[in-house]
């Protein structure tokens, strides 16, 4: 997920943030989106018992998974050679698309069909295989209106949650040479009738993993569309482009996130179709792709493995915490300039690339929590977020007044003292420059935080003063009643 | 060939582990996760949740009735083709005599354009899922991966005593070889996409229907 695929080389949070706010239509759009999937979410989950407990349980495998995942790893390669694939290596990004071109070359494809794949997002495949010379098409509804607009999903579960219907129309009229309409239903037929002839005609397919196998060997993708199955069973020759932590040990293990997945994701009870992938097709089957790869990459995950935040590697990509986030249904998914947006996105992004070009993520959150409780694998991306920043001010990445205020504001905390005197003095600044009641501008750091946000002036009868008068009154109180 | 090596690959991830308390049992409490028992009404379970996916179910008592109902189906579907795969129907010889005689033409199953062209296709399942309304469809010899799909229009036909109750005993009761593909069909095909309307029939069947015999 390099920087330069977003656009501008230096991240622009602020401004695209502010932007995305002033829009009324994607507020519009993107409320009812992220909204519609919460409430779903919610209205769901309760039917899984005890959804905690299963949540624990998912999460518990996950890190059982990570922990061993060397010898996972290995299990799964023997099963899918066993079942007659093949497996590639991927250090990064870069080998990872020269390894899925080499394959398309050899085995002299043309037409290229794709299911939605958050990991051929994260490393930009479609452009190296159309400058390899290959038609690619996109065949997820939400990736191939992005791909004909050239744009990036806002979205990892509905990529095109920014997108009214009337630019979908103007966009396939203008693509397409169809007659205008805005009509979802009619969009959507349209879509079919293009991606239909292509999955007749294709002659490789690649999908993503949602999850792995290690005792089958299997690969398990879900779509509500069926594109996934057509791009599995179709084409001549598939390959399955995979991050390494998607493992899990058995089969048995599948039920407890496919019951997760789809309630979290888009508060169904499932998805429409789960696929599940055992190398190519067998002596005698009909039908099925002849060739099976399966390309597993690293690109920065090992690096996490080991770390403090190897907990973020359980992520199962549902989209949950971006549907749950205050901040993200506010500013939309592309003000953050990265493959992942949303709370996830703002852990995994530095980590999977470099800290320095997105300090602005971990600092884009209130912390607020909203992202722990709706993850089906119980990330605590707040946690995380908190170290990332603590990373930043290590690095000495953060303004000399801002380190310089916390060394104060620790002072400050360490008497009680010291902290009725600071107390009382912000109290009269605040009062000095504030106008009925809020200060809505601050100097230095403090204005880069009232630049979007306003905060009142502090009451001039403390908490601690008023607790300790009503202490009295209701220890009076007590004492009426005892009478 | 390009990329690395497997002991390369994974070697990093070795030493990323190096030194990490390991935790070698795997957690054996996957029952935590049951959301049906085994011993409800696990027809009454399926009807319901397929209704509500928007399958639309049909129950007969046998496989003669069934037969008549499928034929039935694919007058209501103004249906001209049918793909009927050689394996994994029951009953088909019947059911193709049936469509037949409706004036049905039966596409030939080994033309690999014929679910392109079908307006219903006719299928099997191996296993179908009480508490999820998944109807489990697996590849292989005379079976057709695309007659469930490329088709406007699935018509499943599912035994009583195919029903397991929860997605665990899915996954319990399965042969130990894996077929090269199996798919759990959820519901008909759909997308929300575009602004969440939720528009049916985007890549797949628009329409599922299931006969239940039993
Ligand atoms: S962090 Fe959790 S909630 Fe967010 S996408 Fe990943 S699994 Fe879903």
């Amino acid at each position: 997920m390099s920087k330069a695929g977003h656009g501008a080389g230096v991240p622009d949070f602020k401004h695209q943030a502010a932007a995305a706010v002033a829009n009324r239509r994607l507020q519009e759009i993107f409320d009812r989106a992220t909204r519609q999937k919460d409430d779903g979410r919610r209205a769901i989950l309760p039917e899984l018992g005890d959804p905690l407990a299963v949540r624990e349980l998912a999460a518990r495998i996950k890190d059982h998974t990570l922990e061993n995942l060397d010898r996972y790893l290995e299990q799964f390669v023997g099963q899918v050679r066993g079942r007659g694939g093949q497996v590639h290596f991927a250090a990064d990004g870069d080998q990872a698309k020269a390894v899925i071109v080499d394959i398309a070359r050899r085995a002299s494809a043309k037409l290229i069909v794709k299911s939605k794949s958050m990991v051929s997002e994260e490393i930009e495949l479609n452009h190296d295989l159309e400058a390899a010379g290959f038609e690619v098409l996109e065949t997820d509804l939400g990736e191939y209106i992005l791909q004909l607009a050239g744009e990036k999903p806002s979205h990892i579960v509905t990529p095109v949650a920014h997108k009214s219907r009337e630019d979908v129309g103007r966009l396939f009229a203008e693509k397409l040479g169809i007659e205008y309409t805005s009509d979802p239903p009619a969009l959507t037929m349209v879509a079919r009738r293009v991606l239909r002839e292509k999955f007749r005609t294709a002659d490789l397919g690649i999908i993503g993993a949602n999850f792995a196998v290690a005792e089958t060997g299997t690969v398990c993708i879900v779509t509500n569309e069926g594109n996934g199955r057509y791009c599995s069973s179709r084409p001549r020759v598939l390959i399955c482009l995979m991050g390494l932590e998607k493992l899990l040990p058995r089969m048995a293990d599948l039920p407890v996130f496919l019951k997760l997945l789809g309630k979290s994701a888009t508060g169904q009870r499932i998805t429409c179709y789960t696929s599940l992938i055992t190398g190519p097709k067998r002596a005698g089957d009909f039908d099925g792709p002849e060739e099976f790869h399966v390309v597993l990459m690293d690109n920065r995950r090992s690096a996490v493995l080991g770390s403090d935040y190897m907990p973020t590697l359980r992520c199962i990509r549902c989209g949950a915490c971006l549907n749950a986030c205050p901040v993200y249904r506010k500013i939309g998914g592309h003000a953050y300039e990265a493959t992942y947006p949303g709370p996830i996105g703002k852990v995994i992004t530095p980590l999977l690339n470099s800290l320095e070009v997105y300090e602005h993520l971990p600092q884009a959150s209130s912390l607020c929590g909203a992202c722990l409780d709706a993850c089906p694998v119980r990330i605590d991306i707040p946690t995380h977020l908190i170290h990332l920043r603590q990373e930043l001010v290590r690095r000495g990445r953060s303004p000399l007044t801002f380190r310089l205020g916390f060394k104060g504001w620790r002072l400050g905390m360490s008497s009680r003292w010291l902290y009725r005197w600071g107390a009382m003095q912000a109290r009269w600044f605040m009062w000095l420059i504030s106008r009925n009641g809020w200060c809505r501008w601050m100097p230095s750091t403090g204005g880069v935080w009232t630049q979007y946000r306003d905060l009142p002036v502090m009451p001039a009868r403390p908490f601690r003063v008023r607790w300790a008068a009503l202490q009295k009154e209701l220890e009076s109180e007590d004492g009426g009643d005892a009478r | 060939m390009p990329g690395e090596t497997e002991q390369a690959f994974l070697a990093r991830i070795r030493s990323a582990l190096a030194g990490r308390p390991r935790r070698t049992e795997l957690p054996a409490d996957v029952e935590v996760a049951r959301v049906v028992s085994r011993n409800g009404d696990l027809v009454g379970l399926f009807i319901e949740r397929a209704t509500q996916a928007g399958m639309k179910v049909h129950r007969v008592a046998d496989q003669a009735a069934m037969v008549g109902k499928i034929g039935e189906l694919a007058g209501v579907q103004n249906a001209a083709s049918a793909l009927v795969p050689v394996e994994g129907v029951p009953s088909r010889e019947a059911v193709v005599a049936e469509l037949q005689r409706r004036g049905v033409r039966l596409l030939d199953p080994d033309d690999r354009d014929a679910a392109f062209q079908a307006d219903i296709g006719v299928t099997g399942v191996e296993r179908a899922v009480a508490e999820t309304a998944s109807l489990s469809l697996v590849s292989g010899g005379g079976r057709r991966r695309l007659a469930s799909l490329a088709v406007p229009c699935h018509i499943a036909v599912v035994l009583a005593s195919q029903i397991v109750a929860d997605l665990i005993d899915w996954a319990g009761c399965r042969p130990s070889e894996m077929p090269a593909n199996e798919v759990l069909v959820s519901s008909h095909s759909k997308t929300a996409d575009i602004e969440m309307v939720l528009v049916p029939g985007i890549h797949g069947p628009g329409t599922l229907h299931v006969v239940l015999v039993g």
